[in-house]
């Protein structure tokens, strides 16, 4: 009774955001519970909001039929390199390139970006047949090694992130006596936690999700990632049972770990105010 | 390299008779090994040292091998144990089913191993090419009707007429009528059949009772006028109204009574009204009133008298006669799985017609690349795959296709699964009946001039417009004719 | 040789020297991953690609020289002409609808809200979904009758448009499907928003600056270079545009070759793909990968010469 009533913005800001998060929902929505349909449900029309009856067997009959664990592994050997590799090669050129002076930096930088200028599909043949000679096709390497030796996109961003930190922080720990490898670790690194947090998120995505790249060079079934075998339970071959419920699950599955981590992911950017804040 | 194919024929030939000899005398199957050994060393050309070590190594089975032996020594080459090279589109699935081909094959041929390349996509061509370019081909691979032609006028694919001709495990007869078209070119064939079969009209049951009407016979054609008075008794929308009642939504539907496939169907309609598509000397009558007559029927199913899914009104994302919301639907035999894995009761019967009765239906092949290192092997296995009876009864055994093989047709139509036995009949009668099957391209001898893919890419935007409603046929016909006759002439899109 | 210039310097303007001389090492030292991968990795196709340009290359034979055939052709071919204008369309919607977009919703999302994170997590999820099982999912969505966005637009009488089906509004449905899985760029300026320093507001509020004021003056400033990153990347990826038509108009069934109806979705880079790999046109190919190269290289450098007007940085030197 005696609370004080809620602020007209904050209460804008409630309905956008609840309106915001329904419709965001949506797709999650109907991945999850097309994923418990029957195979004839999932066509029936209209629409069926809430799967009647539930089947739960599309999971477990998923697990029994598709390699499911086989796949997260090659999953997660692939994500975590690309972690590793883009935080390490991108933070570092990134605050290279924003915060060090030294002759042919903006050359390097300008023609790192333009490589990212080039359309795929014109760079897909001779790289496939550089790694074919290599014999790197039909292995990780050609999806785990490159991220070590640089991600442009990542840099670019990492690059623009530095460029704003000011600079009284550096030259006090400059002045200080600190060199350079130790203000790029102990002081620029703690202030981009939020930089590097969106960078360890897009590239975890990056490694789970990718699809063109593992499909390329992955041609072994053994070998083969989660978004690889969704595509393969989705698509229409002749003669094919029809696998969508299967495909449905197989991409639920596939959400959740992502989901868990960003949602934890999130407390790094609580730190990272507090920190900015302190030292700002 | 059609020279070195020639010189390889000839050496078959000529050491035919001394590798039956050989044969005969390496009783001894554990010598065999040694024996490999000194001819390498002495053979000028590999290609008779292979056929000695391949021939001694099966001699050393049962008796009924050895009469195998016999038939193959004409053919074989390669070189002791071997890596073939196989390159698979498709999903889990055909992958699962090209293990037990595989398994089975080498059951009877040990020497051979294999490397298995698997793309899990539509488009199978970007990593076939990718491969080729790298120069790691593989030897062989399941290929796409839409491509084989292409690939074929590029010089991807080899030749298999040759091999064919001196197999003495093929035999014409042994196979249906035009189970081959998909994969020919210039009148020969690049590739051998695996999956699927014959195009027909299929009808879910279900809904004919609902609607309280009797089901087509299978063995009755039915004229277009009939198929479309059907089909409105047999589209409803969501009050229950149907194309003759007054309050009928066309946006609103909820069931269709017709989806005609205006796909690889397509066709059909054209001939089906006495249009042609490529004429004997390589024109594209596209521009008739035939042709224009038929395509703007196709598009008035749904713009006119609203019996069919059109872009322009559809309102149900998936539509089929396996999602229950058609009533009758062109099909495939490549539907069948996917029609019953959702317990449909369904049957068949044949493609409407206007003036002329057709029929139509392909295959999707195996290929053997025209620079593979074995060539004889690759060949060896997808005939294996693809035309044997223990390799395509694996096919048949899953339910996958229409068998090419006339001693396994028994077993595809008294299959348990639906349709009936008289509706699977429907099947070969569209495919084996010489006055009613028709293939695009079939008066030049070449399915769809070697170039369908791209004739696809081009029609698609104009498709779209028709079956929108804002173009009728005969505003692009012309365009149309002259732009495909343009594709058949030089390959070049624009 | 960086050492011996060092030593060689007169003692006063030693200590600039050492820095520079430190600057200069440690510099190419922290990007020596990058340069390598240049080197080894990504250089090399892409002078591979130029020079293709200029060849007719079947992929299954070795190319040959055609000069500057491939560049000439380029105007006189139709399809050209309409992914041109296709892409155009969807750069010119795509890029400002998705940054204004994403901005606002960063900056709800950046308000110290109660159960804020889990907010944050919901609208991510879109971008969690893989995009192979996405493809099914707009079909429902968009679905003209009964999907969950004409539904309420039918009910209250407003026009529902058709969406995918209809050419025009192909393109404005694959914009409206890029709104949905914003959740990156979301991230990246949320990144940003955290980033400015809170002291900067503390003050602002002592001098009694409005809401409006503080965002002007402040944080628009203070993300600004963030969001010239984000319209360069904008820039970029709305030109080569593929997926998203890739998933709505390539794929299997009554569809098979269709890029949208009357080709209303025929990307640029769609169409790219189909010279490279579907007619055996990779010389062309790689021309017209080299025409858009240059044309995105122009945009992109018109974009960093405006920095110096609207983009703010603690660092000094205009950079690339």
């Amino acid at each position: 009774m005696t609370r004080p009533p809620i602020p007209f913005g904050r209460m804008l800001s409630y309905i956008a955001l609840i309106g915001g998060s329904l419709l965001m929902l949506m797709p999650f929505y109907w991945l999850i519970s097309t994923s418990l349909k029957t195979l004839k449900n999932i066509y029936v029309y209209p629409v069926q909001w809430f799967p009647n009856p539930i089947r739960w067997q599309n999971y477990t009959e998923l697990f029994a039929e598709v390699p499911v664990l086989l796949y997260t592994r090659n999953t997660l050997i692939i994500t975590v390199f690309n972690v590793i590799g883009t935080v390490f090669s991108a933070s570092l050129a990134g605050y290279s390139f924003a915060r060090l002076r030294f002759r042919g930096r903006d050359l390097v930088f300008s023609i790192l970006l333009a490589t990212v200028m080039v359309p795929f599909a014109v760079t897909m043949i001779p790289l496939y047949v550089m790694f074919s000679k290599l014999g790197w096709v039909g292995t990780f390497l050609p999806l785990i090694v490159p991220p070590f030796l640089g991600a442009p996109v990542n840099t670019f961003m990492l690059r623009q992130f530095f460029r704003t930190i000011p600079m009284e922080l550096e030259d006090a720990a400059r002045i200080d006596g600190a060199g350079r490898p130790r203000i790029f670790l102990q002081i620029m690194l703690p202030l981009a936690k939020p930089a590097l947090t969106v960078t360890t998120i897009q590239s975890v995505l990056w490694g789970w999700n990718s699809f063109l790249q593992p499909l390329i060079y992955l041609r072994k079934n053994r070998l083969w990632t989660l978004a690889l075998g969704i595509n393969s339970l989705g698509m229409f071959m002749p003669g094919v049972p029809d696998t969508t419920h299967f495909q449905m699950a197989l991409a639920t599955v596939m959400v959740l770990p992502p989901v868990i981590l960003y949602f934890m992911a999130q407390r790094a950017f609580v730190q990272g105010i507090v920190l900015t804040g302190l030292k700002g | 390299m059609s020279e070195k194919r020639i010189t390889r024929r000839q050496l078959m030939r000529l050491s035919a008779a001394a590798i039956t000899g050989l044969v005969a005398a390496a009783c001894a199957p554990r010598v065999v090994e040694k024996v490999v050994k000194e001819t390498v060393i002495v053979g000028g050309t590999p290609q008779v040292v292979e056929k000695v070590v391949k021939e001694t190594v099966i001699v050393a089975g049962t008796p009924q091998v050895v009469e195998k032996v016999v038939k193959e020594t004409v053919v074989v080459t390669g070189k002791g144990p071997i890596t073939l090279n196989f390159f698979n589109r498709g999903g889990e699935y055909i992958a699962g089913v090209m293990d037990s081909e595989i398994e089975l094959y080498q059951e009877s041929h040990p020497e051979i191993s294999f490397e298995i390349n698997a793309v899990a996509d539509y488009s199978h061509q970007e990593a076939l090419l990718m491969m080729i370019a790298a120069g790691t081909g593989p030897d062989c691979w399941f290929d796409a009707n839409r491509t084989t032609g292409m690939l074929t006028r590029k010089g991807v694919t080899m030749d298999l007429e040759p091999f064919l001709e001196v197999d003495p495990n093929f035999n014409e007869d042994d196979y249906i009528n035009n189970c081959w078209i998909a994969q020919t070119y210039d009148g020969k064939r690049w590739g051998l059949p695996w999956d699927s079969g014959a195009m027909c009209m299929a009808f879910n049951t279900d809904l004919f009772d609902q609607a309280g009407i009797d089901y087509p016979d299978p063995q009755t054609w039915m004229k277009w006028d009939e198929i479309v008075e059907l089909a409105k008794q047999l589209t409803f929308d969501m009050d229950d109204n149907t194309p003759n009642d007054s309050g009928f939504a066309p946006a609103r539907v909820k069931q269709y009574g017709l989806q005609p496939n205006r796909d690889h169907g397509r066709q059909t309609y054209i001939w089906a009204n006495d249009a042609e598509l490529i004429e004997s000397d390589g024109s594209m009558p596209m521009d008739s009133d035939k042709f224009i007559e038929a395509m703007n029927w196709l598009a008035d199913l749904g713009l006119k008298h609203y019996v069919s899914p059109t872009p322009a009104f559809q309102a149900a994302t998936e539509m089929g006669i396996q999602q229950g919301n058609i009533a009758m639907e062109h099909i495939g035999v490549w539907n069948l799985g996917r029609i019953n894995a959702v317990d449909i009761k369904w049957g068949t019967f044949q493609v409407p017609y206007n003036t002329s009765k057709a029929s139509y239906g392909h295959y999707s092949p195996l290929c053997v690349f025209s620079k593979t290192k074995y060539p004889q092997e690759a060949y060896d296995f997808v005939f294996f795959a693809t035309c044997s009876y223990d390799g395509e009864k694996i096919l048949v055994d899953l339910g996958m296709q229409q068998p090419i093989r006339k001693d396994l047709r028994e077993q595809f139509l008294s299959n348990p699964e639906p349709p009936e036995q008289k509706y699977r009949q429907v099947f070969y009668d569209a495919f084996e009946n010489q006055q009613t099957f028709r293939w695009p391209g079939d008066k030049v001898g070449s399915y769809y001039g070697g170039w369908y893919q791209i004739l696809l890419e081009f029609w698609g935007p104009y498709l779209d417009r028709l079956w929108l409603g804002e173009v009728r046929w005969e505003d692009v016909a012309k365009e149309v004719r002259e732009g495909s006759e343009e594709i058949l002439r030089t390959g070049e899109i624009s | 040789m960086q050492a011996s210039a060092v030593s060689g310097s007169p003692p006063r303007r030693r200590f600039w020297r050492r820095l520079n001389f430190e600057d200069t090492f440690f510099g190419w030292l922290f990007i020596l991953p990058s340069v390598l991968g240049l080197l080894l990795v990504r250089l090399g196709p892409v002078f591979v690609s130029l020079g293709l340009s200029f060849t007719k290359y079947e992929i299954i034979s070795s190319p040959k020289w055609v000069g500057l055939a491939n560049y000439i052709k380029l105007p006189t071919d139709r399809l050209w002409l309409k992914s041109i204008s296709v892409t155009l369309k969807y750069v010119v919607m795509a890029v400002p609808a998705t940054l204004v977009t994403a901005y606002a919703i960063a900056l709800v999302m950046n308000r110290d809200i109660k159960g804020i994170s889990f907010y944050r997590t919901l609208w991510y999820l879109p971008t969690l979904v893989p995009t192979v099982a996405s493809a099914a999912i707009w079909r429902w969505a968009l679905n003209p009758e009964f999907g969950p966005i004409n539904y309420p637009l039918k009910a209250l009488g407003l026009p529902a448009p058709r969406w995918y089906a209809d050419p025009k509004w192909a393109i404005p449905s694959l914009v409206f499907m890029s709104l949905w899985s914003l959740g990156n760029s979301t991230l990246i300026f949320l990144a940003a928003l955290k980033g400015v320093p809170d002291v900067l507001y503390e003050a602002a509020e002592v001098d009694g600056a409005s809401t409006l004021s503080k965002f002007r003056h402040i944080t628009l400033p203070m993300t600004s270079s963030i969001i010239f990153y984000q319209m360069i990347m904008s820039i970029i990826g709305s030109f080569q545009i593929f997926a998203a038509a890739w998933i709505f108009y390539g794929l299997g069934g009554d569809t098979i070759g269709s890029a949208g109806p009357a080709n209303a979705g025929l990307f640029y880079v769609l169409y790219l793909y189909r010279n490279a790999f579907g007619y055996f046109k990779n010389g062309y190919a790689c021309a017209m990968a080299w025409a858009l190269f240059l044309a995105i290289m122009l945009l992109t450098w018109l974009g960093f010469r405006s920095q110096r007007a609207w983009v703010y940085y603690e660092t000094e030197g205009g950079g690339a």
